[in-house]
């Protein structure tokens, strides 16, 4: 044999080691054969963790995809354990297939099972390579039974539901989303307070019904969908939302966009300051009244300062309620203060020192095209 | 020839074996044999230009003829050689020449009368155009090079004519243009070629396989031209082309990896839709190749990376299936090749029939049966429709045979396997080269005006020839053109 032989025979055997034994890729189970879960809810209840597993039915499919089997579109698995290993292990007995975590959408904690539960749940799940990790996570007051009862009744997901009701009022720039993963990095910072999704039940459709308070890892408090405008003006990404004002005997709606949001921490002679910096593109849509109304300019600069303070109002009262009520920076200002000034924020404990934070508004809004409809400035001119 | 030799060499030609036609002419001294094959020659010519003029010829004859006075003013043939040497004749007459022997001369005549059966110019069967011309090379080599000669009128195109095989004694012709082409490339090529040994060749692929570098090479490195119009703009950028008597098929050497996608349209039409066309040839090669491959690794291996609800949809389309996706996959497309062999083999009034029954077979019943997926019944077709767009045929043939081979290391290793695959090829290619040049040039090594042109070419564009063909004349265009 000569060496360019023993050469190709010796390159042979290394790839064929390599690929045998790195590979590890001989165990793979096509999809069919598991269980794709697309909901996972966590209670708790009676000192007992309770998974309830949702996941697609494969027979509700025949072969083409549509129609015939079973009429439930998801299965839902309950199972009971005293702690999450236990709890876990009763829901593998009964399933008939491995299951397959990847295309989970949402996970739904209960607001009972989070108070106690939080931490450890998400480091469970940081640890389990099969989740993404990117998953929306909500928190639920109502019972879980009762949120599977309306999803089943409407043949849909829970996990999807969920994701898409998030998703949608978030492109609408009317809410904000918490995965999996900001959670986990949340957790891992040294003050802890966050704002967490609430779905609920909402004249017997699944609904956003609110936004729970996570302060120091567990949830303690609850903000109702109805008194979130200020908040979402803090935490959304692309805040859209109208206002109706009255001015000069009239209502007039108001369409306004974000499109600039800045916080800037101080701090002077130990007194933290925060300047939240906001710029708001608004447009008139329409008013209450019949008779054509001649918009002037100063028109416009009224209706803007007016709309300047309403904003301001609902800044102050969110971030007031933040101080005062929760006792909680859920906002997350410590990281614009912590980023600015990492050696006094070490020093100092963030849960006193918040309550007394002071908090200048610098409003900017730019009224602009608002010479439509039926409110132009043409007989003026 | 004295007379003894005269009689002996009639005698040994006229023998049953040969299955020789002859006439004989006699004349006051002496006599005159015609020897020649009758399927091999034009018969009315024979009798008009030859026998005609040397009967009237010899019937006023009072002393001896010899093959000079014959040739110079008997004779009409356009072609008319003299030649001495008898131990040629057989040859002579078997490439379907005729032969004249005169008993009172030991030089014989050679008259060119060959007319041999042959098509018409066909229309192309594998190259389809839709503006280019329709003139297609046809099995005579001398209708083949009448057809390049009207393309080109270039005084420095040089044709080299070859015999290859013992017992065919088949007629090759080499052309170029000998003050473009590489002649490094030209001489490799003849070289090549006088070095065959072998008993026949028949058809231009069997010369090709004695052209390759490597015996075992699965990867074509020369190309086929069926249509003349694509000679001329090869035989422009400095190739050399093969000509094989018997072949409807000429060769191009050499031919790199990006030239298989390019089609004849793609220089006739809009460059922009040229270089679109060619980008989705590209594309079109990758599904053909990789498409099963994808659909056994995601289903099997990564369906981590499907969104959700197309996971659940495939889980759903599969639920039923009982087979694994690689066995799924490589059933499919063992159908699929099977329907294809078998549309090549049958009359074309067959042809459609069996397509329709594949379409039922593969298509509804095997997906009501619950056999395949659908799925995967869209993917197997999308690969098969995608490899329809490849041009050439020669390329396409090839990684039928690999995908194979990748559906299968993809259904072991998943996505790993189906990588280390793809690498091991694209170290091949990169390994490769056609006849000094690299395969995958302009790519590897990268050549940027030749890039350009492989993406996007246009006559008023291409200034200048390829670099990587290191031609001898590489100025296309003249400068300061409109």
């Amino acid at each position: 044999m000569n060496f360019k032989k023993i050469k190709v025979f010796a390159a042979s055997l290394i790839m064929l080691y390599v690929i045998l034994f790195s590979s590890g890729c001989w165990d793979a189970l096509d999809l069919n054969e598991r269980s794709i879960v697309t909901t996972v809810l966590l209670d708790y209840n009676e000192d007992k963790i309770i998974f309830y597993i949702e996941m697609a039915n494969p027979d509700k499919a025949t072969t083409n995809g549509s129609g015939g089997g079973s009429e439930d579109k998801y299965l839902v698995v309950k199972s009971v354990g005293k702690d999450f290993v236990e709890a876990r292990n009763n829901a593998n007995e009964k399933m008939d297939k491995p299951v397959y975590l990847s295309a989970v959408r949402s996970i739904v904690m209960t607001e009972r099972f989070a108070k106690l539960h939080f931490i450890e749940y998400l480091h469970r799940f940081r640890s389990d390579e099969n989740y993404r990790k990117k998953i929306d996570t909500v928190i639920t007051r109502d019972e879980p039974e009762e949120l599977l009862k309306i999803t089943k009744e409407k043949k849909q997901s829970l996990g999807f539901v969920t994701e898409d009701i998030i998703e949608t009022l978030e492109e609408q720039g009317k809410s904000f989303k918490r995965t999996t993963m900001r959670l986990l990095e949340n957790i891992s910072a040294k003050y802890t307070g966050m704002l967490i999704p609430c779905m609920g039940i909402s004249e017997e459709e699944i609904a956003l019904v609110g936004y729970s308070v996570v302060n120091n890892n567990k949830v303690d408090g609850f903000l109702p969908v109805e008194e979130i405008e200020g908040m979402i003006l803090l935490k959304a990404e692309k805040v859209k939302t109208n206002y109706r004002l009255h001015y000069n005997d009239m209502n007039m709606t108001v369409k306004v966009t974000q499109k600039k949001r800045t916080i800037k921490a101080n701090y002077d002679n130990e007194q933290i300051s925060m300047d939240v910096n906001m710029e708001y593109k608004a447009e008139l849509l329409y008013g209450d009244k019949k008779e054509p109304y001649n918009f002037q300019e100063e028109d416009a600069k009224a209706l803007g300062e007016l709309l300047k303070e309403r904003i301001k109002e609902e800044l102050a009262e969110a971030i007031g309620r933040s101080q005062t009520e929760f006792n909680c920076d859920y906002y997350q200002f410590d990281d614009e203060f912590r980023i600015k000034y990492p050696i006094e924020f070490d020093r100092m404990d963030w849960y006193e020192e918040y309550p007394k934070i002071k908090f200048n508004y610098n409003i900017k809004v730019k009224l602009g095209t608002v010479w439509i409809m039926d409110y132009s400035n043409d007989e003026a001119k | 020839m004295d007379n003894h030799d005269f009689e002996d060499i009639v005698r040994l030609l006229k023998a049953k074996e040969h299955n020789y036609n002859s006439r004989s002419i006699p004349y006051i001294n002496g006599r005159i044999e015609i020897i020649y094959i009758n399927q091999l020659i034009d018969k009315t010519g024979l009798a008009e230009f030859v026998v005609r003029p040397l009967i009237e010829y010899c019937s006023k004859l009072d002393n001896s003829i010899n093959a000079q006075t014959a040739a110079d003013g008997i004779i009409y043939a356009i072609e008319c050689t003299i030649e001495t040497d008898p131990s040629k004749l057989d040859d002579i007459i078997l490439s379907g020449m005729v032969v004249v022997l005169f008993s009172t001369d030991s030089r014989y005549l050679v008259l060119n009368l060959k007319m041999v059966e042959k098509r018409a110019i066909p229309e192309p069967k594998l190259t389809y155009t839709m503006r280019g011309p329709q003139d297609c090379f046809t099995e005579n080599l001398d209708s083949n090079i009448s057809l390049l000669r009207y393309r080109v009128k270039d005084k420095n195109l040089r044709i080299k004519n070859f015999e290859v095989g013992r017992r065919t004694k088949t007629r090759v012709a080499v052309v170029y243009i000998e003050d473009i082409a590489n002649e490094s490339v030209v001489s490799e090529v003849e070289r090549r070629i006088t070095s065959i040994d072998v008993d026949g060749i028949g058809e231009s692929g069997e010369l090709q396989s004695f052209l390759l570098d490597k015996k075992h090479q699965i990867l074509p490195q020369m190309g086929i031209i069926e249509r003349s119009d694509m000679t001329f703009h090869t035989l422009l950028e400095g190739k050399v082309i093969v000509l094989v008597d018997g072949s409807g098929l000429a060769l191009s050497a050499p031919k790199v990896f990006s030239e298989f996608f390019m089609t004849c349209d793609d220089r006739y039409d809009n460059k922009y839709f040229g270089m679109y066309g060619r980008l989705f040839r590209y594309l079109a090669f990758i599904i053909a190749l990789t498409a099963s491959s994808i659909f056994v690794a995601l289903t099997s291996f990564h369906s981590d990376v499907l969104p959700a609800k197309y996971a659940i949809s495939l889980m759903e389309m599969r639920s039923k299936v009982p087979f694994t996706a690689v066995f799924g996959a490589l059933t499919m497309e063992f159908i699929v090749e099977l329907l294809r062999e078998s549309l090549l083999r049958v009359p074309k009034q067959i042809g459609p029939a069996i397509g329709i029954v594949g379409a039922l077979v593969i298509g509804q019943a095997s997906v009501s049966a619950g056999i395949f997926s659908p799925l995967l019944l869209i993917v197997v077709s999308t690969a098969l429709l995608a490899s329809f767009a490849i041009p050439d045929y020669s390329l396409l043939n090839t990684f039928r045979i690999l995908k194979f081979a990748l559906i299968l290391v993809t259904g072991a290793f998943g996505f790993y396997g189906f990588t280390l695959f793809l690498t091991l090829i694209m170290i091949e290619l990169v390994s490769m080269n056609s006849f000094g040049v690299p395969f995958m040039a302009p790519w590897a090594p990268f050549n940027a005006y030749d890039a350009q042109r492989t993406l996007m070419y246009n006559t008023t564009m291409a200034t200048e020839r390829q670099n990587i063909m290191r031609v001898k004349n590489k100025k296309r265009l003249k400068d300061n053109q409109p």
